[in-house]
């Protein structure tokens, strides 16, 4: 456990540092959010009814521009190597590298997203639940995300091809999510949604880093 | 069991073993697919709802089935090959990711086909349609995985995690859009699905379905001993044999 | 504990390495004992990372393996890489931080046997004045002097430097052959590649030419 208290500490130390260009993501959120109104319509209902679904989508599209942070730059100047040979558990390595990531990305991103969700006049009871499905989905998606990184981790144009490796598996989580938000707009029962979400969450914690590791491997081939 | 595996996955031994099953399994095919197709298209009754365009049934029912069956062989081969680094299985990721877009590219189409005579519309967010075309991209992610790389064994290896990550997915995903369709359907889309069916449909639809898989392995057969050829070619027994052909 | 000089140590047998049409390295044999350095040379792309990788863990041979101690490292690979140091070519320095910084996590992830203090290892790579200045303002040598700041702490009974001496000065290369030494002296093991010479005054070296592993 002490390697991942120290990896965490030292993603999150190199993570402030960066903060600058982490915060691209997050705008990106902002302005693409702001897009729908000026595409579609400002129309108060059609904007309400998208809302849930706007959001969500733009924050799966952030959440993939940030992916790239979790490994490139600990790849490219050989920090990375030297990781992968430090003694003790691979998986706690990358647990705590996808942890780090989403305290720097996840995070704000639930914080932003139901300030940005009013712009579109999101149905106010259900911002409770919207929040709640980002805070259990985005783990989720760092989880997820890590997977498609790190298998294209040595490959030149690796970052949009990982995105596209990586949106099929992240539309269960958008749908359940959705479908969470939706039901709580209209007074219905929301912990059913919850509780899948959660048991995804779980499966994909103990799941995915065996495969981070795996794919880190095929990687430095 | 290891020895089994590395006696029959040796690419030398591979090619010729698969020889005489490519080559039985081209026969049975055409045979299947003759009766199948004649069965399909002229024997079989028309549905009672739909009339003649049940017929496209027999082509893309078997095709959504394939396109499942054959991704559940790339999974598999993808674990034979991260396990025990098995050159043939390497290759078959290849060659099932591109058998297995085709068939789902096949079972779309068919179904935008049979979709429009009946609601008037070539595509419809139906629930199959929609989880087909989310197996397409996962297809695509393999294909585009596996091409990427410089070296193509290391590419079957990302391909292959890729697949294993995929299988565990798919009853997930699958799960979702079945829920998410049963929650916004309207009362007057109506599901594509298989009409209940009589032994006299029955019949056709099982012959078709396995001649599109003595299809697919003849297919795969034949693709991977050509691409087999072509990787291992500064082998001795590769020289032998194009010696032999000239 | 007495050495006894003759026990080998690391030994690659058999090992090829395939790299898609091109193959790098074909049933390569090598033994290195206790004390003893082995220099890998080649011209570039001969395969001398690829080798280093393979002895590393990091990547798999095609065919063959790797022992440690007799063992095959891929079933001892938690012992194997605790008693193992590897410098890559690639400085490993964070940019983004100090010093200081990169010193304390060397110091953290990286066990010692004697606590050694972080203004202490910069002393002995020369950068005890810059340990307030951010890496990215650091020229390349005085990145690489960090980078191998591990030597000096090194409990690792293994070395594996890719290319130790590149871009940094003649003193400092004196100080690193020295400590390159000592380690040998102290019964350690040490591969490495380097495309100029190195100085290991009368220590056992054994030289690996890639080129003559090459097929055809």
């Amino acid at each position: 456990m002490r390697l991942f208290y120290s990896i965490l500490y030292r993603d999150l130390l190199l993570a402030i540092r960066r903060r600058r260009e982490l915060a691209n993501p997050l705008v990106f959120f902002v302005i693409v959010v702001s897009l729908f109104p000026l595409g579609v319509s400002p129309d108060k209902e059609l904007l309400s009814q998208m809302a849930p679904g706007v959001i969500w989508v733009t924050a799966l599209l952030a959440t993939l521009m940030s992916m790239d942070a979790m490994f490139r730059s600990d790849y490219d100047d050989g920090s990375l190597e030297q990781l992968l040979l430090l003694p003790g558990p691979k998986v706690l390595l990358i647990g705590a590298k996808i942890t780090a990531h989403w305290i720097s990305i996840g995070l704000p991103l639930v914080i932003l997203a139901p300030i940005m969700s009013l712009l579109l006049y999101f149905p106010t009871h259900a911002i409770g639940s919207l929040v709640i499905t980002l805070l259990i989905s985005t783990p989720i998606l760092s989880l997820l995300g890590a997977v498609g990184v790190a298998l294209t981790l040595s490959l030149r144009s690796g970052g949009i091809l990982s995105s596209l490796l990586i949106l099929p598996f992240y539309i269960p989580v958008l749908i359940f999510s959705t479908m969470a938000i939706n039901a709580s707009a209209n007074q219905l029962p929301v912990s059913g949604y919850y509780a899948l979400l959660g048991a995804f969450f779980i499966i994909s914690a103990l799941l995915i880093p065996f495969a981070v590791v795996a794919a880190l491997k095929v990687s430095y081939n | 069991m290891m020895q089994f595996i590395h006696k029959y996955g040796s690419p030398r031994y591979y090619y010729q073993w698969s020889r005489g099953w490519q080559k039985w399994l081209a026969i049975i095919t055409v045979a299947l697919l003759a009766i199948g197709l004649y069965q399909s298209f002229f024997v079989a009754p028309p549905d009672y709802q739909q009339g003649e365009t049940v017929r496209i049934m027999y082509i893309h029912v078997p095709a959504a089935w394939m396109s499942m069956f054959v991704y559940m062989v790339m999974a598999f081969s993808g674990i034979v090959a991260l396990v025990w680094r098995i050159k043939v299985a390497e290759i078959v990721i290849g060659e099932c990711a591109v058998l297995g877009a085709s068939f789902t590219a096949m079972a779309l189409i068919t179904g935008m086909l049979w979709g429009k005579p009946m609601w008037g519309t070539y595509w419809v967010w139906d629930a199959r349609l929609t989880s087909e075309l989310v197996l397409l991209f996962l297809y695509f992610g393999v294909i585009a995985l596996h091409g990427a790389f410089d070296d193509p064994r290391t590419g079957a290896k990302a391909a292959a995690i890729l697949a294993i990550v995929g299988i565990i997915n798919i009853p997930i995903i699958k799960y979702s859009v079945e829920w998410w369709n049963t929650l916004h359907q309207g009362p007057s889309v109506t599901k594509l699905d298989k009409p209940s069916m009589h032994i006299s449909m029955l019949i056709p639809l099982l012959i078709m379905a396995i001649a599109f898989k003595t299809f697919f392995l003849s297919l795969l057969f034949m693709r991977s001993r050509a691409e087999l050829l072509s990787r291992e070619k500064n082998a001795s027994w590769v020289k032998e044999i194009v010696k032999e052909m000239s | 504990m007495s050495v006894n000089p003759l026990e080998i140590k690391l030994s690659g047998h058999s090992l090829t390495c395939e790299r898609g049409e091109r193959v790098l390295i074909k049933n390569l044999e090598f033994s290195v004992r206790d004390g003893q350095a082995m220099i890998i040379q080649g011209s570039n792309g001969a395969g001398k990372t690829s080798l280093l990788r393979i002895i590393t863990g990091l990547s798999q041979a095609t065919q063959g393996s790797v022992t440690w101690n007799n063992q095959n490292i891929e079933s001892i690979a938690e012992e194997y890489q605790q008693s193992l140091l590897y410098i890559g070519h690639l400085a490993a320095v964070k940019r983004e931080l100090t010093v200081r910084e990169n010193l304390q996590l060397l110091l953290r992830f990286w066990p010692q046997d004697n606590n050694c203090l972080v203004t202490e290892l910069a002393e002995q790579v020369g950068l005890r004045q810059r340990l307030s200045v951010s890496c990215s303002r650091l020229s390349a040598g005085q990145q690489r002097r960090v980078s191998l700041a591990r030597l000096f702490i090194s409990t690792q009974k293994l070395w594996v430097l890719d290319e130790p001496l590149t871009a940094i000065d003649v003193d400092f290369i004196q100080v690193i052959e020295k400590r390159l030494q000592n380690h040998l002296k102290s019964g350690g093991t040490a591969i490495l590649t380097t495309h100029r010479g190195i100085e290991l005054g009368e220590m056992p070296t054994l030289n690996l030419d890639l080129s003559r592993y090459e097929p055809h």
